[in-house]
């Protein structure tokens, strides 16, 4: 035997843990080694192709999990090893998943009940304030009255809008604006042959959350409301414009008509009217900038960062 | 079918403690859950001990089971949880009960027996959980 072949013969037994027994010829522990270092390394191909089907079982399970599908499990071996503890981990991550989905979907199905209920409500005690409208005479009164039922409609549209929306998170506020806009040149406009509504609102969606959506909601109904009722006196003749502009971090309502304006010395700050009174408040509450231009009529323009 | 008998092997230590043991290789459901803690309140009569699990060959446990040892919604039968784990399985399910099936009562997860009892009998668990 070559000095080569014998020293590559030594580590085999070496490596194998094979002991050469007494008499016997280092080439037969050789043999007995090689077939032990063959059968170990067999085996361990095997483990591996085994490894690697117990852990594409597991990655099966992980990407059912992702589709939300549940029916799936990782099996385990007889090892406990840690292949088994991912298979493990996995089922009952999937468990809590399932369990959690479950009670998302049924708060969700609770909230969009919530804001439908809410919505009804307010258009019961909106109809309500209609009807009884109907049976006072003094026309200041109604018209109180009537300026009420339109407020709690403009809310209430708010919740319709949450219910019907995607996430119940919010309302895409240019839908809204046009909807709210469209309702009150039919409850409130007094002539729509004489005065005309133009609704421009950017078709890119804006969502608006809830605590948000309320207050622009009032804001808008009132700064349309207030157009309807003193821009266009008489006979006179006129259009009122509503606007909607998304920005990238600003995003704009304007309210503007070419009406007869508001008067000389009219201050926001010390105005009786209470609906613009309303307009300022809440647009404090919204950390929005309110700019009046009182010129060729009256512009609103509201800007405010709400997402 | 396994009962909780042959998946918990459950005693009182006579040093003031409960002890279950998981049988190799149990795949713990909700009713070996229920029989358990059954035993636990057989065994404590009107004492509740703290209670030192172990799981170290466990092999599963049902999201069932685990909501009903994290005790939420009912008069924890223990005052204190030590689960001893060895095996990545038992590791991982451990820490399944100190996150999101966190039980009422303070629980810890040990390797190490000795550390375990002297946490439940020299009353840390009421100091530090």
């Amino acid at each position: 035997m070559t000095k080569l072949a014998l020293d590559v013969t030594s580590a085999l037994i070496r490596i194998s843990g094979v002991k050469q027994l007494d008499g016997e010829d280092i080439e037969d522990t050789a043999v007995r080694a090689l077939a032990v270092v063959e059968e170990r390394f067999q085996r361990s191909e095997f483990e591996k192709k085994d490894n690697a089907r117990r852990v594409n079982e597991i990655l099966d399970v992980v990407m059912s999990l992702a589709s939300l599908d549940y029916t799936k499990r990782a099996g385990f071996s007889e090892s406990s090893d840690h292949i088994d503890a991912l298979a493990g981990g996995v089922n009952m991550l999937g468990e809590e998943l399932k369990q959690s989905t479950i009670s998302l979907k049924e708060k969700e199905v609770l909230l969009r009940e919530i804001h439908h209920r809410v919505k009804n409500n307010l258009q019961i005690i909106s109809s309500l304030l209609n009807l009884q409208s109907g049976q006072i005479e003094d026309e200041r009164t109604r018209q109180q009255y009537a300026v009420s039922h339109e407020r709690i409609r403009a809310m209430a549209m708010v919740h319709e809008k949450l219910y019907e929306s995607k996430d119940l998170s919010g309302i895409d506020f240019g839908d809204y604006v046009s909807s709210l806009a469209h309702g009150l040149n039919l409850s409130c406009n007094p002539d729509p042959s004489r005065i005309r509504l133009n609704i421009d609102v950017d078709q890119a969606p804006v969502q608006l959350k809830l605590d948000a959506a309320i207050p622009c909601a009032l804001i808008l109904n009132e700064l349309v409301m207030n157009g309807f009722k003193h821009a266009f006196p008489g006979e006179r003749q006129g259009e009122i414009s509503v606007q909607f502009i998304r920005g990238t971090e600003i995003n704009q309502l304007i309210v503007s008509d070419n009406g007869i304006g508001l008067p000389m010395q009219f201050d926001l700050e010390n105005t009786n009217s209470l609906g613009l009174q309303l307009v300022t408040v809440l647009s404090e509450q919204i950390d929005a900038q309110l700019e009046i231009v009182n010129e060729g009529g009256t512009k609103f323009v509201l800007r405010c960062r709400c997402h | 079918m396994t009962t909780a008998d042959s998946i918990f092997e459950t005693s009182l230590d006579p040093r003031g403690f409960i002890i279950s043991r998981v049988a190799p290789l149990a795949e713990i459901n909700l009713d070996h859950a229920k029989e358990n803690t059954a035993k636990v309140r057989e065994i404590s009569g009107d004492v509740v001990y703290p209670i030192l699990v172990d799981i170290r060959k466990i092999r599963s446990i049902s999201k069932e089971a685990r909501d009903h040892f994290a005790m939420r919604g009912r008069k924890p039968g223990v005052v204190a949880i030590a689960m001893l784990v060895s095996s990545p399985l038992s590791r991982i399910i451990g820490n399944f009960f100190l996150g999101l099936n966190q039980p009422v009562v303070p629980t810890r997860m040990f390797t190490d027996r000795d550390q375990a009892e002297r946490w439940i009998l020299n009353g840390k668990h009421e100091e530090h959980d």
